[in-house]
């Protein structure tokens, strides 16, 4: 089930926050175990038994971890670790790479798991007896198909010692949610049903070729991070505190700042848990490259089997190492806005791997970038397609900044007198076009008997 | 309410809400919820709806399961509360069915296990959502508000038109058919052939589209497997074969009411200039004809198809005159006579159209006064079906076949029947994209 779908909003979210809320004290906590089970079976009861085993064998071996780190065997301790992240990442490589369809959320829930054992391991936080909360921690229902991927010292003391705050929380949690919805259902996905028309062309102008990577770029930041406002807010509401996943990264300066502003808590974690522990940036230059390295490989990896993605994430690395020992701080004098249209050339540039289903299709779309198709820049098919979908580039392009939202609240909560009515009024608006599009998202005409 | 008379104000720390907006989320929280009670009442209170017409499909219905097995009967009727099913999805696994009496009714745990009750439960809100029809406007309103031209396959023209958007042929589906029919027609090379496929709206009322709005030449593709298919046919020894070439003349009158705004198929006045351009194929004369409109509320696919229920349309028939020559129309599948090809109940349905022959069927015989000595054989599609009543004068039996729908063996057919004549008519949204017609010859 995903957090836009009609049956979420109006069945599952309803009842998960109804029994949250009346439930007492510690009982809310076990209560959000077993919703975040019937949210994980709904729709796939058979990978719960994945989602099963990863947070019993998690749990199981951070105490025997912990046990023997406590006893002073540092070798088994190491190895007990080890031996975790192994099976950890062997189970993950075994779904990824075989023909078998992905389990929802494995690629998130099992980076949670390891931040978990790792940090138990790096005594960062202590491992914990109650299998129930760590069920929590690596499978709330809210984050558990698409993230943020919380670490583990950032949440369980959280959720040890659950703090319900209503009038702090779940006010910020419903309106970050429902914004989140719109970025989902009001911008992501018509600009997702806008590049599909751009991709059915196949023999396009360069200029319409562009047109699309802008479509795509900006349909993956509004569906990836709108899906991470409506799982932040939802969890917010039950009394969680993530940080932000997404930082409006489409206005940074640089690559490096980019992959500040964007998945940020993915970045984190292999800041965390790779970089860090492999020297970070505290060594020569020929290692900090190779860790660099490290990193970005396996943050391409992370993304997707194909080796597309390999090579998206070797493109990214590369440009952050240039950018790190070439370029250093040259360009720090150029405007902003500049940097910024610099910078996301270079990521829209490196969307096309990843919306390409392979190497050939990837170059295939770069050459007509260039003009390959021999048709020139623009045609009439290109004016027909930005006439229909330019009002949500528009849109898209506008709130890729934060300007528009620190100056709506500014006005509606501060200055204008009543704006926190129209607001509501707004917001309520914006729900009702998020129920219009899920609605007829769903409708389906059965048109073979007609003709 | 100690929440709403503090005045900490907290203008810096972006966590914590100031009063506005404190309030704002509280009144958007109340009518949330109360969105939701509703959308839950409307739901249960009012009976399921079972036919979607705008989508020509089932709704899917409220989900049953049994709690245990054995005491169905009692539980039938009760939707499953949320909280039972959670509770007893995982709390109450281990509780014994007290009954014997297994009606091989799923039960609530099965349905949990296999994951059909969630999915049943799915279809079920998303199905019977309350002002599904109007919210699917809505979607419609805004999107077509700012500025998108193109709906599910369906351009929205101007003056109303919506127009289905011509695919690429399937050229192997082509070579397929283009065989069939050659051998065919060679198999019976004494008995002349014309063969019609008519062009969708796209590639003739071109001043309908969408400006700029990139159309695949229908036209041309026709024009392709047409001449393939001459080649083909008269290589493997075929008859007399006639092209007639329906988008030229539909095209000289592009400005006219030749297609349906709201649906895909062309208008009684389409077929009708149709057939004045194919007389001379088919070795007929034109004679006069009345024409009285049946309907002018007509929404047809494209409309249910766009969601753009804006326009409707009028259903004209056509009645020749100066002629005595009756007629009856026998469908043998279910052994019915009807005294006229027109099937006015069809007009209290949604589908307008199927006024002509109430549908499609899979042999459609006409029986006539008009003692010609021809019988003509016409393979068609729905197209066909306010083209053909205008041939009822000039044959003494017209048998309409239905590759979609035919079984039987077509040689028989043709020898049982005495067939004298020959007519493929198709639209090339049909033809070139399918292989029924290939099926059926053999």
């Amino acid at each position: 089930m995903t957090l836009s779908s009609l049956t979420f909003l109006f069945l599952f979210l309803p009842v998960a926050l109804l029994l949250y809320l009346i439930l007492p004290g510690r009982a809310k906590i076990y209560m959000l175990g077993i919703i975040s089970l019937v949210f994980y079976a709904w729709g796939n009861p058979r990978d719960i038994v994945l989602l099963l085993f990863s947070v019993v064998f998690n749990y199981a071996s951070a105490l025997e971890m912990d046990e023997l780190l406590y006893r002073r065997h540092w070798t088994l301790g190491k190895l007990s670790m080890i031996f975790t992240v192994i099976v950890n990442v062997a189970v993950l490589c075994v779904y990824k790479y075989s023909s078998a369809a992905l389990p929802v959320g494995i690629s998130f829930y099992t980076f949670s798991a390891l931040s978990y054992i790792f940090d138990v391991y790096y005594d960062k936080a202590p491992a914990e007896r109650n299998p129930v909360y760590v069920l929590v921690y690596i499978g709330l229902f809210s984050k558990v198909t698409s993230g943020p991927i919380v670490q583990y010292k950032d949440l369980y003391a959280q959720i040890r010692d659950h703090q319900v705050r209503l009038r702090e929380d779940f006010g910020p949690g419903i309106l970050l949610f429902l914004r989140g919805l719109f970025k989902k259902v009001l911008l992501a996905d018509p600009l997702g049903l806008a590049f599909a028309q751009v991709t059915a062309v196949t023999e396009k102008t360069a200029g319409l070729a562009w047109l699309g990577v802008c479509f795509y770029a900006f349909q993956l930041y509004y569906d990836f991070s709108g899906y991470s406002d409506m799982a932040i807010g939802i969890s917010r509401m039950l009394g969680f505190r993530f940080a932000d996943n997404f930082d409006y990264p489409y206005t940074s300066g640089n690559l490096a700042e980019f992959w500040r502003r964007w998945h940020i808590s993915l970045g984190a974690w292999f800041r965390e848990y790779v970089y860090i522990p492999l020297g970070g940036n505290r060594c020569s230059v020929p290692r900090q490259m190779i860790n660099l390295g490290a990193v970005w490989l396996l943050t391409g990896i992370w993304h997707g089997s194909t080796f597309n993605f390999v090579l998206w994430g070797i493109y990214h690395g590369a440009i952050i190492m240039f950018e790190r020992f070439v370029l250093k701080k040259r360009l720090d004098k150029l405007p902003k806005v500049l940097r910024a249209l610099g910078t996301d050339i270079i990521v829209f540039f490196g969307w096309v791997l990843f919306f390409s289903s392979g190497l050939g299709s990837a170059m295939r779309y770069y050459g007509q970038m260039f003009g390959s198709a021999g048709l020139g820049f623009w045609d009439a098919q290109a004016s027909f397609i930005l006439r229909q979908y330019f009002v949500l580039l528009l849109a898209g392009t506008a709130f890729a900044a934060p300007f528009l939202h620190n100056r709506y609240e500014e006005i509606m909560y501060y200055k204008q007198k009543g704006g926190f009515l129209v607001s509501a009024f707004l917001y309520l608006g914006l729900f009702a076009l998020c129920i219009a599009e899920m609605v007829s998202s769903t409708y389906s005409t059965f048109l073979y008997a007609a003709f | 309410m100690q929440y709403f008379d503090t005045d900490d104000f907290e203008y810096e720390d972006e966590d914590i809400q100031g009063e506005a907006q404190h309030f704002s989320s509280v009144i958007l929280l109340a009518v949330l919820a109360a969105a939701v009670v509703a959308m839950w009442a409307l739901i249960l209170i009012r009976p399921d709806r079972s036919f979607s017409e705008n989508e020509n499909r089932s709704l899917a219905q409220r989900p049953h399961y049994a709690l245990f097995k054995g005491n169905s009967s009692e539980k039938e009727d009760e939707m499953p509360s949320l909280v039972e099913k959670i509770g007893d999805g995982t709390d109450t696994e281990k509780t014994q069915p007290t009954g014997q009496t297994n009606k091989a009714e799923t039960t609530l745990l099965q349905g949990i296990r296999s994951g059909s009750l969630f999915e049943e439960m799915g279809d079920w809100i998303t199905d019977q959502f309350p002002m599904r029809d109007l919210w699917m406007r809505v979607s419609f309103t805004a999107r077509s508000l700012i500025g998108q031209k193109e709906f599910s396959g369906v351009y929205i023209g101007e003056d109303g038109y919506l127009i289905s958007v011509p695919q690429e042929p399937d050229r192997n589906k082509n070579e397929k058919t283009i065989d069939a029919v050659s051998r065919f027609l060679a198999r019976h090379n004494d008995i002349p052939a014309s063969i019609m496929i008519v062009p969708g709206a796209a590639g003739v009322l071109t001043g309908k589209l969408p400006k700029n709005a990139p159309i695949r030449d229908e036209t041309a593709d026709i024009w392709d497997f047409q001449d393939k298919l001459y080649t083909a046919a008269k290589a493997a020894g075929a008859g007399e074969l006639d092209l007639i070439d329906a988008a030229s003349i539909l095209k000289e009158h592009s400005e006219e009411y030749i297609y349906y705004r709201t649906d895909h198929h062309w208008t009684s006045y389409g077929a009708y200039l149709a057939f004045q351009g194919s007389t001379q194929a088919l070795g007929i004369e034109p004679i006069e004809y009345l024409t009285y409109p049946v309907s002018d509320t007509f929404q047809g696919t494209l409309a249910s198809k766009s969601g753009d229920l804006r326009s409707n349309d009028i259903v004209s028939i056509y009645e020749p005159q100066n002629t005595d020559v009756l007629y009856y129309v026998n469908y043998p599948a279910t052994q019915t006579r009807r005294p006229s090809v027109y099937e006015p109940d069809a007009l209290a349905e949604k589908d307008h159209y199927t006024v002509f022959f109430g549908g499609n069927h899979s042999v459609v015989e006409i029986v006539t006064t008009a003692q010609t000595d021809r019988n003509l054989l016409v393979f068609k599609d729905s197209y066909a079906n306010c083209y053909v009543p205008f041939l009822i004068p000039y044959f003494d039996r017209i048998i309409m076949v239905d590759p979609r729908y035919y079984y039987d063996n077509i040689d028989l057919t043709m020898s049982s029947y005495g067939i004298t004549d020959i007519l493929f008519l198709y639209s090339a949204d049909q033809l070139l994209h399918d292989t029924a017609l290939a099926d059926t010859l053999g």
